[in-house]
């Protein structure tokens, strides 16, 4: 019988991370409920592009000079980004962020676009698997998990809450990134997407769309995603939002649909897909075919 | 010379004045790595020993090679947080006789089980970083430092504070006319916590929840202020001679007996006292500590540090051009580590806070005194007496008695 409701939040990741547990016990959800917020603020401080002092700051400082050795987990996750970049055909990578400088978006006077280009592309990381090092191939190239470590952090959250034997929980990092546990019995949560209610089951939802952050230049207003492969913000797409068993995941390929304007033709057939084609436009399920 | 080069120059200056004429240059780089990085295992895997792993992974001069957990779920997810090539271990001993390559340890299980863990480092021959308090009773703490003091390695207690650049800055102002005489202080570590580990069967939950087991914790005033004290210590160069204190469960009534809340005062000589209050269930404020001079107040924060100067206490130069924050009335003056040399390349605001946590610098001050063969920055000594203040405040806190305390008990083995 579930009777007890305990709700969590915590600041990480430069937004607010929200959790709320179902289940008999409230001092056992309570203490895994923090366990996994406490995960998610260690992965916050691991994988900032602008702490100065994190793991991630430490690679961007010294890969281009030596193989930087990490751990386990992050090296799994460099290699998660590196297959999304292979079968999204580089509309997802990790790399951008000279170019997000060069255009503006981090604040700054805007630089230039094609030199900030040369150092961008998953082609210019070389992860080794025997020794576990990562290391780039030219000066400049920096690292930026902006786009999945919420994703990435909800997946180990999600573990940490499953281990403890929680079986009905929803936890969000700035509502764009949604993990769903269980409910048992029930057919999901509901998750209110652009005004429309998704139920969602044990699954991970993302969400991407380029308003929110803007840029307003002397060539017009920019949303702040960019398609890598062309270095230039997208034009056209709403958003996009994906669902799929991993929030890693669903995290690499909303961005490659909102960037590509299609279902990548990498991206599995049980990753669900939906988008909207145009501002006020209804919400939409793709299969096949561009959107935009 | 025009007016923004003038500015330019006296920021300059003023920042290299404020510096030179009272502190030393306090922010070292990471240890640099002579030949091969030292082989390094890491003794318990929970939240600290995780962390632990995340800060020495971005020292070059070391390489995890093992760890070690007996909880396997605990031994799985910490070996995540290592590099390809470390080997996991369910017990220490085994770590040890099977990883014969180690030249370190970090010690971070349980505080009742760092005793026979650090004995047993220090008896391999191996540099030990052992976590605070370093052990639950005060026979214990006097094994360790007896045991460290023989030994021709290092080994360092896990006192963050005096590795902290901006604590050591902090420090240099408190014998100075900027800060003067001493009136108290108060500290605190505040969060909204349960302390209770997560563990889906109850063989588990007894060995993860030992902060909850009156029996072997320090509670409180000893798993978390023990941190603080030596903070007190080091600045004061004194010990307290006596704690009164008292704590309740005010929040997280779940049977426990481990006081969630709790208040301290520590009195030391010429009449200084400190106040030491803290609890699980309001997070305002954090960890800090504010020490109350007749010139001025300082708060430390742990990445941060201020300095709130009293109107009528002499202008010291630096003060005009610093970088400034306010808390409500008061205006404070951010410590800055390294503030010549920001100052210098006109950084100084970007100096505010420090980029990598206490740990990192503590790990950072160990790795260095093995590699340069140094003496380690925090004494076995230091670490005992902490630890010896922080049983005794976790014994006036459980017990309601103004502890005194035995000079006896402070002196070394």
């Amino acid at each position: 019988m579930t009777s007890e409701i305990v709700r969590l939040a915590a600041p990480a990741m430069g937004t607010h991370f929200e959790l709320v547990l179902l289940g008999e016990d409230a001092g056992k959800l309570r203490s895994a409920g923090e366990a996994a917020l406490a995960e998610v603020c260690e992965q916050s401080e691991r994988l900032s592009a602008f702490g100065r002092g994190s793991m991630l700051s430490f690679i961007n400082s010294h890969a281009a000079e030596i193989a930087v050795a990490v751990d386990r987990e992050l090296f799994e996750l460099l290699s998660i980004c590196r297959k999304g970049w292979l079968l999204s055909e580089g509309a997802f990578d990790i790399t951008v962020g000279p170019l997000m400088e060069a255009w503006g978006f981090r604040g700054g006077s805007p630089g230039r676009v094609a030199e900030a280009s040369w150092c961008v592309g998953m082609d210019k990381v070389e992860l080794d698997e025997a020794r576990g090092t990562v290391r780039f191939a030219c000066p400049g190239v920096r690292l930026d998990l902006g786009g999945v470590a919420k994703g990435w952090a909800l997946d180990i959250a999600g573990g940490i809450l499953r281990e403890a034997g929680v079986t009905s929980a929803i936890m969000h990092g700035g509502t764009s990134s949604v993990l769903a546990i269980g409910p048992p019995g029930e057919c999901g949560w509901g998750v209110k997407v652009e005004h429309q209610t998704i139920r969602l089951r044990d699954r991970s939802l993302s969400v991407s769309a380029p308003r929110g952050r803007v840029i307003d230049g002397e060539h017009g207003v920019f949303g702040h995603v960019l398609d890598p492969r062309v270095g230039a913000p997208i034009e056209g797409a709403e958003f996009a939002c994906t669902i799929c068993d991993s929030g890693v995941w669903a995290e690499v390929w909303s961005k490659a649909l909102l960037v590509l304007k299609k279902r990548p033709a990498g991206m599995p057939r049980d990753v669900e897909a939906l988008v909207s084609r145009g501002q006020g436009a209804p919400v939409e399920r793709i299969e096949e075919g561009e959107f935009a | 010379m025009s007016e923004m080069e003038r500015r330019e120059f006296l920021v300059r200056a003023a920042g290299a004045l404020g510096v030179m004429s009272l502190v030393p240059e306090v922010a070292p780089a990471a240890p640099v790595r002579r030949g091969e990085a030292m082989p390094v295992g890491v003794v318990g895997l929970g939240r600290q020993g995780r962390l632990i792993l995340g800060e020495l992974g971005k020292l070059e001069a070391v390489r995890v090679a093992a760890g070690c957990d007996s909880d396997p779920s605990r031994l799985e997810s910490g070996m995540k947080k290592a590099p390809a090539g470390a080997k996991g271990y369910a017990d220490w001993r085994e770590m040890l006789d099977k990883s014969k390559e180690l030249k370190a340890v970090v010690i971070a299980t349980p505080t009742h089980l760092h005793k026979e863990a650090a004995l047993a480092g220090i008896a391999a021959g191996l540099h030990v970083y052992c976590e605070a308090p370093i052990a639950h009773t005060v026979e214990d703490c006097r094994a360790i430092a007896a045991a460290a003091k023989g030994a021709k390695t290092v080994f360092q207690p896990g006192l963050e504070g005096r590795c902290n650049p901006v604590y050591q800055l902090a420090r240099s102002f408190f014998r100075t006319d900027a800060f003067k005489e001493l009136i108290s202080a108060r500290a605190a570590n505040n969060q909204k916590n349960s302390w209770r580990a997560a563990a889906s069967d109850p063989a588990r939950e007894k060995a993860l929840n030992w902060k909850l087991d009156p029996e072997v914790s320090l509670g409180l005033a000893g798993e978390l202020g023990t941190h603080q004290f030596d903070v007190l210590h080091w600045f004061m160069n004194q010990a307290p001679t006596s704690i009164r204190g008292g704590g309740s469960v005010r929040v997280w009534d779940d049977g426990r007996k481990v006081a969630d809340t709790i208040a301290c005062d520590l009195g030391f000589k010429d009449g200084v006292h400190a106040a030491y209050g803290t609890t699980l269930g309001n997070s305002f404020e954090g960890k800090n500590e504010v020490f109350f001079g007749s010139n001025s107040a300082i708060k430390l924060a742990w990445t941060h540090g201020w300095m709130f100067k009293e109107s009528d206490s002499p202008t010291m130069g630096f003060e005009v051009y610093a970088n400034r924050q306010q808390f409500h009335n008061d205006e404070g003056i951010t410590l800055i580590a390294d503030a010549t040399k920001l100052a210098a390349q006109g950084k100084l605001k970007e100096g505010v806070g420090l980029p990598n946590s206490s740990l990192y610098y503590a790990l950072s001050e160990f790795v260095r005194s093995v590699v340069e063969g140094k003496a380690a920055v925090v004494s076995a000594e230091d670490g005992r007496l902490a630890s010896v203040v922080g049983i005794l405040a976790n014994k006036a806190v459980t017990t309601g008695e103004t502890v005194t305390v035995d000079p006896a008990m402070l002196k070394g083995a």
